[in-house]
């Protein structure tokens, strides 16, 4: 297939939108109750993370909030959860796609429709989740259940581990 | 592997030219596996929301099998070009898995151009390089790194090999009455002293053994034998004609000093207009970033696009043209005529400028000028060794024309409270320089001035000093 290169977007489009869904995040936080030297924090954390898309700053962007979340408040809030959810994993795949470029280089949008699809996918498949967890009944897990859950875990993790090393 | 690769591989941590995780694997594993098992420990069913898709899109990465060793080719580049914009088309072959690519292509500037993030499904972009300077220079290094699902995995950086083009000097069209329509026996009209077979009369003479019949002119003969008073053939007279040759024309480039029209640059480093470049001397500057080889503006691209003009110019009149370097005699080109000359004679100049500055003095050796052929020398006239040279050549018998590229108006620095006088100093001794040379026989002009008026007075001045 050829194809004419045009002229593109700037690559801090992508930079500004790590920020601009950062500061949706900050926004679900404020509104569940985080206090503003915490979001103040955030908000450094997340100019790093622009500025630094392949630093371990956005790994603490991500995992901040997650955190914030839990601790914060007692029951979920559904609404605002569902939110981090496709909020969090937008900021991942944008700072993985930022932090390949350099800052002034130019993003065609035609580059990020498998990336937007696969994103849909997930996303999609994560909510539907979601909402079975909400229409379970609650109540206390049996112990052997939450055992064969760590188990499944570790299974996961050991997984993962082998298909990278796989990779590798 | 070897201790070399070794170590760059360990300054490089890992990247380079095979498929390597990033950073973002990295965080979508810990992150995903640690709040989903924590979530779970902690019966924090939102934790394991919010690591799901980090895992999830990282297990897609992990079970997308991205192999092969990406190739980017470039095609459809030729060695040579004219100023202005080209097409060229870059082939990608990104491998198996690949998602996107980050490419360095040309965009819409000068230069080897900015990152582009692309589509890895496109196998040909097509590229547009533009360039405004005449030289040598780089337009395309497609570095490229190639990119899997999510950027997961990627493979690369790899910076490519660069590939350029030779850009060859304009030939701008020459105004009405710039170049000699017929100098006589020297350029262009064809036209020698001696006699020949051409329709211009040169002189009527009495008829000689071995002159031929159809030559003689009846209408003369019958009056010179009317006055003799006699019919017989002792006062037949022909009638001669000149001879039509093909005149040869040397140009003669000085490469050893190249300045612009602010004096406070002379002697400090270059500005050019795409950015800084380092160093003092000619040869430091004579390469500049945007891959000119003579400062833009600056006297010896005047001079090169004079001489390309020029060339054009007489060869498009059928003569036959040559270049010769005055700082290095063995870069320049033999006479010749034709559009294939030109195309040698345009290439030379450019190597001619890469090479620009080393010389101290001019050197234009007599062999190097063929009898009788027209010398332009091309230079900004700034120290007299250049001038004994012209004034050598118009001495030898050649007719000599010094084309003065000193960019006008001259700027003084103002940086220094001298720079005026300096200003100064450097006019009155060029203005003698160009009146020494004036009346040693040198036709003089600045470039763009009509040629022909000058040639003709300088043709006639010789003749008097004669």
């Amino acid at each position: 297939m050829r194809a004419e290169l045009g002229a593109g977007l700037p690559a801090w489009v992508l930079r500004a939108s790590i920020v601009l869904v950062a500061g949706g995040v900050a926004a679900v936080l404020a509104v569940h109750g985080v206090e503003w030297p915490a979001l103040a924090l955030y908000g450094a954390l997340v100019v790093v993370a622009a500025a630094i898309p392949a630093s371990a700053a956005v790994a603490l962007v991500i995992g901040y909030p997650a955190a914030a979340m839990v601790v914060t408040t007692d029951e979920p809030s559904w609404p605002g959860v569902f939110a981090l959810v496709v909020l969090l994993h937008l900021l991942h795949v944008l700072s993985a796609y930022a932090a390949v470029v350099p800052a002034g280089s130019r993003v065609h949008p035609d580059a990020l429709k498998a990336p937007a699809k696969r994103f849909a996918a997930v996303q999609l498949s994560v909510l539907a989740l979601g909402v079975v967890v909400l229409l379970l009944p609650g109540g206390r897990t049996d112990a052997a259940v939450e055992v064969v859950g760590l188990v499944c875990a570790v299974g996961l993790v050991v997984g993962t581990v082998l298909l990278m090393r796989r990779k590798g | 592997m070897s201790r070399a690769q070794r170590l760059r591989a360990a300054f490089t941590s890992g990247r380079g030219a095979h498929w390597h995780p990033t950073d973002a694997l990295v965080r979508g594993l810990a992150l995903g596996v640690g709040m989903v098992v924590l979530g779970g420990l902690l019966h924090e069913v939102e934790l394991v929301l919010f690591g799901a898709p980090l895992l999830i899109s990282t297990l897609v990465a992990l079970v997308t099998p991205v192999v092969g060793t990406p190739q980017v080719r470039v095609r459809g580049l030729p060695r040579t070009g004219e100023v202005g914009a080209a097409k060229s088309v870059v082939e990608v072959d990104p491998g198996q898995g690949a998602e996107v690519m980050a490419i360095r292509l040309p965009g819409v500037g000068e230069g080897i151009g900015p990152v582009h993030l692309v589509a890895a499904s496109a196998r040909e972009i097509e590229v547009v390089l533009r360039r405004d300077a005449w030289g040598e220079g780089v337009d395309l290094r497609p570095d490229h790194l190639v990119a899997g699902p999510d950027a997961l995995f990627v493979h690369g950086p790899v910076t490519a090999p660069e590939r350029g083009r030779v850009i060859l000097p304009p030939v701008e069209a020459l105004p009405a009455g710039l170049l000699p329509a017929r100098a006589v026996g020297l350029v262009g009209a064809h036209r020698a002293r001696r006699p020949g077979d051409s329709v211009e009369l040169r002189d009527i003479r009495a008829f000689q053994p071995g002159d031929r019949l159809r030559r003689i002119d009846w209408r003369v003969s019958l009056r010179a034998a009317g006055m003799a008073g006699s019919a017989e053939g002792t006062n037949l007279h022909v009638r001669e004609h000149h001879a039509e040759a093909d005149a040869d024309v040397v140009l003669a480039l000085d490469t050893r000093q190249d300045v612009g029209a602010e004096l406070g640059d002379w002697s400090s480093p270059v500005r050019a207009r795409a950015g800084l470049v380092s160093g003092r001397s000619l040869g430091e500057w004579s390469l500049t970033s945007r891959g000119t080889t003579a400062r833009p503006g600056g006297s010896l691209d005047l001079a090169v696009r004079a001489a390309a003009s020029l060339a054009a110019g007489y060869l498009r009149q059928g003569d036959r043209v040559g270049l010769v370097d005055l700082g290095r005699p063995q870069l320049g080109a033999r006479p010749g005529a034709g559009r294939r000359q030109l195309l040698r004679l345009r290439n030379q100049l450019v190597v001619c400028a890469r090479s620009a500055g080393w010389a101290q003095r001019p050197v234009l050796r007599p062999e190097q000028v063929p009898h009788g052929a027209l010398v332009v020398v091309l230079s900004p006239f700034l120290d007299g060794e250049v001038v004994e040279l012209a004034v050598h050549a118009a001495r030898r018998g050649n007719l000599v024309l010094a084309v003065d590229v000193l960019p006008s108006p001259l700027r003084a620095d103002g940086e220094t409270p001298w720079g005026e006088a300096v200003l100064k100093v450097i006019r009155l001794e060029h203005d003698v320089r160009l009146e020494a040379m004036r009346q040693h026989g040198v036709a003089v002009l600045p470039w763009g001035a009509p040629i022909a008026g000058v040639l003709r007075a300088a043709r006639t001045t010789r003749r008097v000093s004669r």
